[in-house]
């Protein structure tokens, strides 16, 4: 048997009883057709909704992880060469002792979306095709993953370190991955406190050329605050997706807020965005939201200028004003709530938006992927704070590459 | 003119009435249909924003569509819900034709009402001396220190 056959019957085997598996069969199937294309023993490790730890997937158990069987079923995303592999997106390899296999640590990535590391057992010199087998079936697990984790408990149960607030529970289900890319661009989103956020909400979609953005702030971090802004992001794509542009899009939020809560009871700052990925023209419009930054060339150039119209709900009145801006090939967008820059730490000193800004621009000069650059921002606001967020903190960046295509794929 | 310093003198603490717990934000008159000040104590929350609603619901009849001053000077604080319940206060105003206008309220509200873009709805001023000099002696035509047409 060729090893392209090998490689070809693990795939097409695993597809073919994934159709009748829940998440839980999924170790246990992978470890079988893995053996097809020669690889030793696999291991699924995902990580949780903070990225601090990864957690072995074992399909036994209430949450699916239990039965580890003498491996680690938690390994720090900051101090294990796994961690390691996970924050840069690459492949690394642990050789072993004389005689035994050594221990390939491949990305899990959804698209872009990194979910979690599989481990593979497989000689420390194994050639590339082999290799090429370890990425294929990582992405072929990528997929089954997120196929059969929007129906399992035992999926949310393990990716969770803590309990889950029911406003944070809420928002979760809506939001998008927190990373798309293309070739023209990268979106990437972090939203803090993972388990308790409650007002914030953000939201991209793609559709032909055009990547439509959003930012949702909605007032207190209660669970009517998780409602308002569930209300608000549900709107926005009902309207969106009716072809609604974007200063009548949130006209039409607007009355759908004041519908359900009545005037001046509940609202939402905002900023809606389009971007056209082939002129790289961005447009959009301010809802009494903080304005979005811009970094060109590795430094601060500016936040965005636009009169702002009054928040969604509160019926002012006001005229929405559409601006516009054309980007410039690797032009960062900064969206973000004030969560972010008004965090403060236990001496009152605010995180601010200077403090923000440079560390967007210091962690992507250093090389880092976008989504990773987010995760150490995001920890650090919340070491800034002692590890507890009184507000919601949201910030959703996109780069455009232009005509550079620049991919965000595993070295 | 009528005497608002001695309520001024209290900033940084809500006023709370005699031997109860209640939050009092205090009143003070000018002659009927003409003004009323409402100065706001300490923070306005979600706790105190239902106080600010009682105030100024006692003082429709009184003004009988003159101006309503909300002197936020002594102000800590101002959270969503507070900023959420003085737009409701417009919106009562713009109904009743009574005319609202904001007294020096402090650095950190006036940065939100500028970054929501209330700032040019509602009419801000720096002093309550300024409003109180401004709704004793109205301008003939109309109000001078209002932005210009939103843009």
């Amino acid at each position: 048997m060729s090893a392209q056959c090998g490689t070809t019957r693990m795939l097409a085997g695993l597809l073919a009883a994934s159709h009748l598996a829940a998440l839980e069969q999924v170790p246990a199937l992978v470890g079988e057709h893995a053996a097809h294309a020669g690889l030793g023993e696999v291991l699924i490790y995902v990580a949780d909704l903070q990225q601090q730890v990864l957690r072995l997937l074992t399909g036994h158990g209430k949450d699916a992880g239990e039965d580890a069987g003498g491996e680690p079923a938690e390994l720090r995303i900051d101090t294990t060469l796994a961690g390691r592999g996970f924050q840069e997106t690459r492949v690394l390899v642990r050789a072993a002792s004389p005689g035994r296999a050594a221990h390939w640590w491949v990305p899990i990535l959804d698209g872009t979306e990194r979910m979690g590391m599989l481990r593979v057992n497989a000689p420390a010199d194994a050639g590339e095709a082999q290799v090429e087998d370890m990425r294929a079936l990582a992405s072929l697990v990528a997929l089954l993953m997120v196929s059969k984790r929007s129906h399992s408990d035992s999926y949310a149960r393990l990716t969770r370190t803590r309990p889950m607030h029911v406003a944070a529970e809420m928002q979760w289900t809506l939001m998008p991955p927190l990373t798309f890319a293309n070739t023209g661009m990268v979106i990437s989103a972090a939203m803090e406190p993972a388990y308790e956020v409650g007002g914030d909400a953000f939201d991209y979609a793609i559709a032909g050329d055009v990547a439509h953005l959003g930012i949702f702030d909605a007032m207190g971090h209660d669970v009517s605050a998780g409602l308002t802004a569930s209300l608000a992001l549900a709107a926005c794509r009902n309207n969106r997706r009716q072809g609604v542009d974007l200063a009548t899009n949130t006209e039409k939020i607007e009355e759908t807020l004041i519908g359900e809560f009545g005037r001046s009871t509940r609202y939402v700052t905002a900023i809606l965005a389009d971007l056209d990925t082939t002129t790289g023209v961005l447009t959009w419009v301010n809802r009494g939201h903080h304005p979005p930054v811009v970094i060109r060339g590795g430094r601060w150039t500016t936040s965005l200028a636009c009169p702002p119209a009054h928040p969604m709900g509160l019926a002012l009145g006001l005229p929405v004003t559409l601006c516009r801006e054309q980007l410039q090939p690797g032009d960062r967008v900064l969206l973000y709530t004030d969560g972010i820059t008004e965090a403060r730490s236990a001496q009152g000193r605010e995180f601010g938006l200077n403090r923000f800004v440079d560390f967007i621009i210091r962690h992507t000069a250093d090389g880092l992927p976008v989504p990773e650059t987010l995760r150490r921002l995001i920890h650090s606001v919340l070491d800034y704070h002692d590890g507890r967020l009184q507000d919601d903190a949201t910030v959703l960046l996109t780069e455009w590459h232009g005509t550079a295509h620049h991919q965000l794929t595993m070295t | 003119m009528t005497q608002h310093g001695d309520q001024a003198g209290q900033a940084g603490r809500s006023r709370r009435a005699e031997g109860t717990d209640e939050v009092v934000f205090p009143v003070e008159y000018g002659e009927p249909g003409r003004w009323a000040v409402v100065h706001v104590h300490g923070p306005l929350d979600y706790h105190t924003a239902s106080v600010l609603d009682a105030t100024v619901a006692r003082l429709w009849d009184f003004l009988a569509g003159g101006h309503l001053v909300l002197d936020l000077s002594p102000m800590t604080f101002c959270d969503s819900s507070g900023l959420s319940r003085i737009i409701t206060v417009f919106h009562q105003c713009r109904e009743r034709g009574v005319n609202l206008l904001l007294a020096a309220p402090p650095p950190s509200l006036r940065r939100i009402l500028a970054l929501t873009g209330l700032d040019r709805v509602l009419q801000i001023r720096d002093s309550l001396h300024q409003v109180l000099t401004e709704v004793d002696d109205p301008p003939a035509d109309g109000d001078p220190d209002r932005s210009g047409s939103p843009g």
